[in-house]
């Protein structure tokens, strides 16, 4: 299966529309691993990080009609996952984001000031990096994962969480802080 | 040392990153997917077939009656040797004289009853009856199959697969149907039919766990099995000596340890020297952590005593040496004290009357310079934090 050929995808979805189950079943294994690990960035664990992909998923079978097939189906798909896990996080926990404060806002000059230093941090693993980012409160880690990882801008961010552009990025600024630190309690695990 | 930004490293690490070695969920998933429509066209089409068959076999056959019968029979055969007993009494009774409408009337009532696997003919209410019952049946041993059919799953839930020693570990077997056995094989010699469970392992090392789920009505089985590494955890302890003013503590070997001194101040190497700058009971811990973030923790009191020196004879006579009495601390920053004086019947001949104030032996309120003899001292320490130590010696003025 090659996911870049327009007419093979075709295929692929018209099988899952008709609920074939063998196709829907391809398509869910094919994207599992990387989908679940943007689950997992905005879970607490394991067990959230799979009901998270289970609701995305069944909007993603659900959803398969309206799929154009204009733009890459991988990224068709993440997207779906990726609301799903909004709402999720925005379902099961209350969203406390510490309000906007002048002060920290205004020291945000540079937004990449939260450097960190290590010999060996390339050796860092990814799963090692989601581990740290779940203990992250889900206002911090929500933002860090749109901002960061999904590319939004404090715009949408905003927007999609429904808070300030202010309050997302004293948000983000927090949750880089933190998570330095949380680097830096577990880099006697790097080599791990 | 490089310094990284800390987003440009979870990026790197996390854009394309997915769990390959990861088992799908898949079975689990299914069963939230919606239900699937079940679609009748195709048995609709094989039933009208045979019926087209049929009618085309009355003008040219004589004998289409048994033909018909074989293939019921042989369509039934597959459900179970009590339909096919009835069958061969619906042959029985079925009379030879009957229209070709009559059998596609009946066959089309047997299709709107949605039982499109079996043709029977009937033409009396006798044979009726009979048919109902096997529609019944049919209905009955349907709702059997379905139910015997199902092949358990052995997907499970744990709440952790690494951890340190003693690690409790619960588990939660993901098949729901009533029927279902559990068999869960802890890896550690221990075993258990629970559907929630949960095991302690109190070694370190490797451990298969298995769950075995079986359909106790058709003997289907699944089984699953994932590996659980418990870590082992250190154990902290610690000694320590004390040279001059300076503790010297001494660890156990571990990866990674910190000591927290007491006084808010930390160290992370494993023989750490402290030098207190506090008086009294002290409350040290020590932590260590191997690589695997598995740690223990001790914490020890200990009594620091202030380090000085203090001269046990003293000559005041103002030839510029050894004119004063009082201690020489190691740290003098950290600490305050008063000094008293006392002779030899036990009164007081001098006390500071400012912090760190020493002797210069004259007698308190006089201008006499103190006799020659046995004297006794007493320093009034104190630290930063109000801390407060009294120390005693003996003096004797030349």
């Amino acid at each position: 299966m090659n996911f870049s050929d327009k007419e093979e995808v075709r295929k692929l979805v018209k099988q899952c529309i008709k609920e074939d189950r063998k196709s829907q079943k391809f398509l869910y294994e094919y994207f599992y691993g990387k989908m679940l690990s943007i689950c997992m960035r905005y879970a607490t664990d394991y067990n959230e990080a799979q009901d998270i992909l289970h609701e995305g998923f069944i909007k993603v079978f659900a959803k398969l009609k309206s799929f154009k097939n204009k733009g890459s189906f991988e990224g068709w798909i993440r997207r779906i996952i990726v609301n799903s896990a909004i709402d999720y996080v925005r379902a099961k926990k209350k969203l406390t984001f510490d309000s906007e404060e002048k002060s920290i806002i205004d020291n945000i000059k540079d937004e990449d000031e939260v450097l960190i230093e290590a010999e060996n941090l390339s050796k860092i693993k990814a799963e090692l990096i989601i581990e740290l980012i779940q203990e992250l409160s889900p206002a911090y880690k929500t933002v860090f994962n749109l901002y960061v990882l999904e590319d939004y801008s404090h715009k949408q961010v905003a927007e999609v969480l429904g808070i300030s552009e202010g309050t997302s990025k004293s948000n983000l600024a927090k949750a880089k802080q933190k998570l330095r630190e949380l680097f830096e309690e577990n880099l006697y695990r790097l080599n791990e | 040392m490089n310094k990284i930004k800390i987003e440009n490293i979870v990026k790197e690490k996390l854009t394309d990153f997915e769990y390959k070695s990861v088992k799908s969920d898949w079975d689990i998933f299914e069963n939230k997917l919606p239900k699937k429509k079940i679609s009748y066209s195709k048995y609709y089409f094989v039933a009208a077939s045979i019926t087209i068959v049929t009618l085309l076999s009355i003008p040219f056959f004589n004998k289409q009656k048994q033909e018909t019968a074989i293939i019921k029979k042989n369509i039934l055969k597959e459900n179970n040797t009590e339909l096919i007993t009835t069958t061969n009494e619906t042959k029985k009774n079925t009379k030879e004289e009957k229209s070709s409408n009559q059998i596609i009337k009946n066959e089309i009532t047997t299709k709107d009853e949605k039982d499109n696997n079996i043709l029977i003919d009937t033409t009396n209410n006798e044979v009726e009856t009979i048919v109902n019952e096997v529609i019944n049946k049919e209905t009955l041993s349907q709702e059997n199959i379905i139910t015997d059919t199902y092949k358990p799953i052995s997907n499970f839930i744990l709440s952790k697969n690494k951890g340190c020693a003693p690690l409790t570990v619960s588990f939660k077997a993901e098949d729901n149907n009533p029927n279902t056995l559990y068999s869960w094989d802890f890896g550690n010699k221990i075993k258990s039919n629970d559907k929630i469970t949960s095991q302690t392992y109190q070694k370190p090392g490797t451990y298969i766990v298995k769950l075995t789920t079986t359909n106790k009505n058709n003997q289907k089985t699944s089984s699953f099995e994932t590996e659980i590494t418990v870590y082992e955890t250190p154990k902290a302890n610690f000694t320590f000596s004390i040279f001059d003013n300076t503790y010297l503590f001494e660890g156990i070997e571990c990866d990674n340890q910190i000591w927290k001194f007491g006084d808010n101040s930390f160290s992370n190497e494993i023989n750490p020297e402290h030098i207190y700058s506090r008086i009294g009971k002290t409350n040290v811990s020590y932590t260590v952590i191997n690589k695997y973030g598995c740690k223990s923790e001790i914490s020890k009191n200990i009594s620091i005593e202030p380090v000085f020196q203090i001269a046990n004879a003293f000559s005041p006579n103002n030839d510029g040496e050894n004119d004063e009495f009082g201690p020489i601390f190691e740290n003098p920053e950290n600490f305050k004290y008063y000094l008293f004086i006392y002779n030899a019947y036990g009164d007081l001949v001098f006390k500071s009357q400012e912090t760190n104030q020493n002797w210069n032996g004259l007698i308190f309120n006089s201008n006499n310079i103190a006799e020659k003899g046995a004297y006794l001292w007493k320093l009034v320490i104190s630290d930063k934090y109000s801390n407060k130590l009294n120390k005693k010696g003996k003096l004797t003025i030349k």
